[in-house]
């Protein structure tokens, strides 16, 4: 008991003691703590002020790069409008092609079929030629008769990047009604030579003249001219074998070009025919100039010669020169053009019995537009033979022709023939009417 | 014998000729363009400014459709560094001619130096069906007349000047910079330079674009600003003209002109007399006013239509150098909107009297 009252005693003194102590302290310190710790207070109000301010400084400038990062990656308003437009684009309606579209239309994108196109040619023809009373088995008088003249099937593509090809087919019908196809033009044309130059190595038409390396359909008129079909044949000249051609450099800047043909002798009228059995070899020389803006002239000339194939080393040599102007004025183009041309052939044709016929012949053709679908045509006709100086044909054509649309045309002609030396009261009355038509993208011809 | 002498003759004389002739004059300094039309003419010129030369093969004041094929243009071709074409098949009859005449391979069409200005253009009149010649001269690839729309010229000049950095890369920023003030002078005559400096001219085309430019201004507080060939056409929206070909359709489709018919009852085909005597009636049935024509055509149809009818004939170069008012482009485009505005206002402000 008596240990308990001395532990509680001393418990006591001991926790009086500091609490005392304390209670003293804090009256005494009280004014001075209390501005401390509100100095304190305020320095930390004061610090927190200022974090604030940085922290919000901070979030300022990041907003701000946020901003400026989000204008950035938005598209401006060229791009808006480029995406706009291949967006338009992509909505137009593509073109469906039809079924036979890949042989009719150059547009259908099948690279590897050629371009097909379909010509076709057919006449009425009557024929007066009552003078050739002694010769009752020629006569023609009053004969008269339609013929499916030419049915044109040509195929063109390019066969690389240094090569196109053009085949030609032509059928027709004979004076006895017979179909006849035949190879007209086929040929590899090298289209990436050096120097300007170009080659072709095939069948084509002979660069002799003007009129010559035309296709029958591309002629002003209904026939060639006596001169073309006398020296050439009706259907004019054409031959395998290769040709090179050259555009002349020349400070004039002007059109030069130089043609050389080596063919085989095998054209019947001039050369060896059947017998053929060497080469021909032809060069053509072309000037083209614009006389105005509206006006050209082209000039030409050419020589040819071969062995006639007579069977005695004969030859036969042919000069030509040929002269087009043109006027079209570019603002009436569409109503009025006027075209006047005009060649000649000279030939010196050694014959099997000896010594040489000179013989020559010419045309001249004027041909005027005088309304968007009519074109009006004369032309004046002088020939004599290849083998026959004597015999002499001169002849005047007038036509009319009529373009129903760009691929489609009828023609009328009419064409007196009067004949003379061996041949005199040979002369002919002739009227054609002619329908000619193309589908397919058959090339526009040169000019 | 002789024929082989001949042929030997020929052959070095070719040798001699080729070994020692001239050879072709290029322009060293410039880009030598070759453009099937005048309208690419200016265009390319806008925008290769100092640093092209550039020809035109058509002129403009005729059809672009029927132009000669002539050996001289095969010799401007020759020496060409790029060839540019409107495309889709205008010039079909006569360009290929060209292109393979000129031997020049540089502008092959498979080549950088062959440039179908089309690529990139807002098609019209695409047909969706198989195109035949009963249709008349209807182009597979859709009507090939864009250029009548500023907007396709606007995006004709960036592809351009796209294909000239590629062959002249020295000088892209220059054409860059052609471009953009092309571009710029373009907008200030659609829409007027006060709009352009307010919205900008990308701004502009773009709500032109998606149909909504009108809604746009309003919203923006700034219709009143519209000027140019826009601010011009606008009271005329919906107004029915007739055409002599099918030419126009993209200028009436920009400024929401309609057109009610053409002179030519199928594309290339020349108006008949029965076609006439409809036209006729319809002009009468529907109110038309104007008839829109190149000057390439001939009048007689149409002045007898006027005649029976009172409609106005407007004859109007559609390509630069056309006539004496298309100097330019914009001159050529403002010479349409200024003959348009006064052909058809004296009858909208009776109407709205």
């Amino acid at each position: 008991m008596k240990r308990f009252l001395i532990g509680a005693v001393l418990a006591g003194v001991c926790c009086w003691t500091p609490a005392r102590a304390l209670a003293d302290s804090a009256a005494n310190a009280t004014s001075d703590d209390v501005a401390a710790i509100k100095a304190e207070m305020a320095e930390m109000k004061r610090m927190m002020e200022e974090q604030k301010k940085s922290y919000q400084k901070e979030i300022a400038e990041l907003k701000q790069k946020v901003e400026t990062l989000s204008a950035r990656s938005a598209p401006s308003p060229a791009d808006e409008l480029a995406a706009e437009i291949e967006k338009a684009k992509g909505e137009v309606p593509q073109t469906q092609p039809g079924p036979l579209s890949m042989f009719f239309n150059k547009s259908a994108g099948q690279s590897s079929v050629p371009d097909i196109s379909v010509l076709g040619d057919v006449l009425g023809h009557y024929v007066a030629d009552h003078h050739n009373a002694a010769n009752p088995a020629q006569q023609e008088d009053g004969k008269r008769h339609f013929q499916f003249r030419e049915m044109e099937v040509a195929f063109s593509a390019p066969v690389d990047p240094n090569s196109k090809a053009d085949l030609i087919l032509t059928g027709g019908e004979d004076a006895d009604g017979q179909w006849n196809m035949d190879l007209e033009e086929g040929y590899l044309t090298l289209t990436t030579l050096p120097c300007d130059l170009q080659a072709r190595f095939g069948k084509f038409r002979t660069v002799f003249g003007k009129n010559n390396p035309f296709h029958t359909h591309a002629m002003a008129w209904v026939d060639r001219p006596d001169v073309i079909a006398n020296y050439f044949g009706s259907d004019g000249m054409a031959e395998t074998g290769a040709e090179v051609s050259w555009l002349v450099p020349n400070p004039w800047k002007k059109y030069i070009e130089w043609t050389a043909d080596f063919q085989n002798n095998g054209n019947p009228e001039s050369f060896a025919g059947d017998r053929q059995d060497d080469v021909m070899f032809t060069n053509h020389v072309k000037y083209f100039d614009n006389l105005t803006p509206a006006s050209t002239a082209e000039l030409g000339g050419s020589v040819a010669t071969g062995a006639n194939g007579d069977g005695s080393g004969g030859r036969t040599t042919l000069e030509g020169a040929d002269f087009t102007f043109k006027w079209k004025p570019p603002a009436e183009g569409l109503y009025k053009t006027l075209t006047w041309q005009s060649e000649a052939i000279l030939s010196q044709k050694d014959q099997p019995c000896g010594g040489t016929v000179d013989s020559w012949g010419a045309y001249s053709s004027l041909e005027y537009r005088f309304a968007r679908q009519w074109r009006a045509f004369a032309r004046w006709d002088y020939s004599e033979f290849p083998d026959d100086a004597h015999s002499k044909q001169l002849g005047g054509a007038v036509g009319l022709t009529y373009d129903m649309s760009e691929f489609c045309y009828w023609r009328f002609e009419y064409k007196h023939t009067s004949a003379q030396g061996p041949l005199a009261g040979q002369d002919r009355d002739e009227l054609w009417l002619q329908l000619n038509f193309g589908i397919g993208p058959h090339q526009a011809h040169k000019y | 014998m002789k024929s082989m002498r001949m042929a030997v003759l020929t052959a070095m004389a070719f040798s001699a000729a080729v070994g020692f002739g001239p050879a072709p004059a290029s322009g060293a300094d410039r880009l030598s363009v070759v453009t099937t039309t005048t309208d690419l003419k200016f265009i390319a010129e806008s925008v290769g400014g100092d640093h092209v030369k550039v020809v035109s093969i058509a002129s403009g004041n005729e059809d672009p459709h029927f132009v000669s094929a002539k050996p001289s243009f095969m010799m401007t071709a020759r020496e060409a560094d790029l060839w540019i074409s409107i495309g889709m098949e205008l010039e079909i009859g006569w360009e290929g001619l060209i292109l393979e005449g000129s031997r020049n391979p540089k502008i092959r069409k498979d080549s950088k130096g062959y440039l179908d200005a089309s690529q990139g253009v807002l098609r019209l009149e695409v047909p969706t069906e198989k195109v035949t010649r009963t249709m008349g001269d209807v182009h597979p690839l859709g009507n090939p007349h864009y250029w009548l729309d500023p907007l396709n010229v606007r995006i004709v000049a960036k592809t351009i000047a796209g294909r000239l950095a590629e062959l002249d890369p020295g000088h892209a920023e220059d054409f860059t910079r052609n471009l953009k003030a092309f571009q710029r002078t373009l907008d200030d005559h659609m829409f007027g330079k006060e709009l352009v400096d307010a919205v900008g001219g990308d701004k502009l085309w773009l709500r032109e674009l998606k149909g909504g430019l009108q809604g746009f201004l309003d919203e923006q507080h700034v219709t009143a600003k519209l000027g140019g060939w826009a601010g011009r056409m606008l009271p005329f929206r919906g107004e029915k003209i007739l055409t002599y070909h099918r030419s126009w359709i993209y200028f009436t489709n920009r400024f929401g002109l309609v057109v009610a018919d053409e002179m030519e009852p199928k594309p290339g085909i020349p108006p008949s007399p029965g076609h006439v005597l409809d036209l006729i009636q319809k002009v009468k049935a529907d109110h038309v006013r104007v008839l829109l024509m190149e000057p390439f055509y001939e009048r007689k149809a149409p002045d007898l239509i006027a005649e029976k009818t009172g409609l106005k004939v407007l004859v109007c170069a559609n390509s630069v150098g056309g006539d004496e008012a298309a100097k330019d482009y914009f001159a050529m485009i403002g010479n349409v909107v200024d003959k348009l505005a006064a052909a058809l206002k004296p009858a909208t402000e009776a109407e709205r009297e």
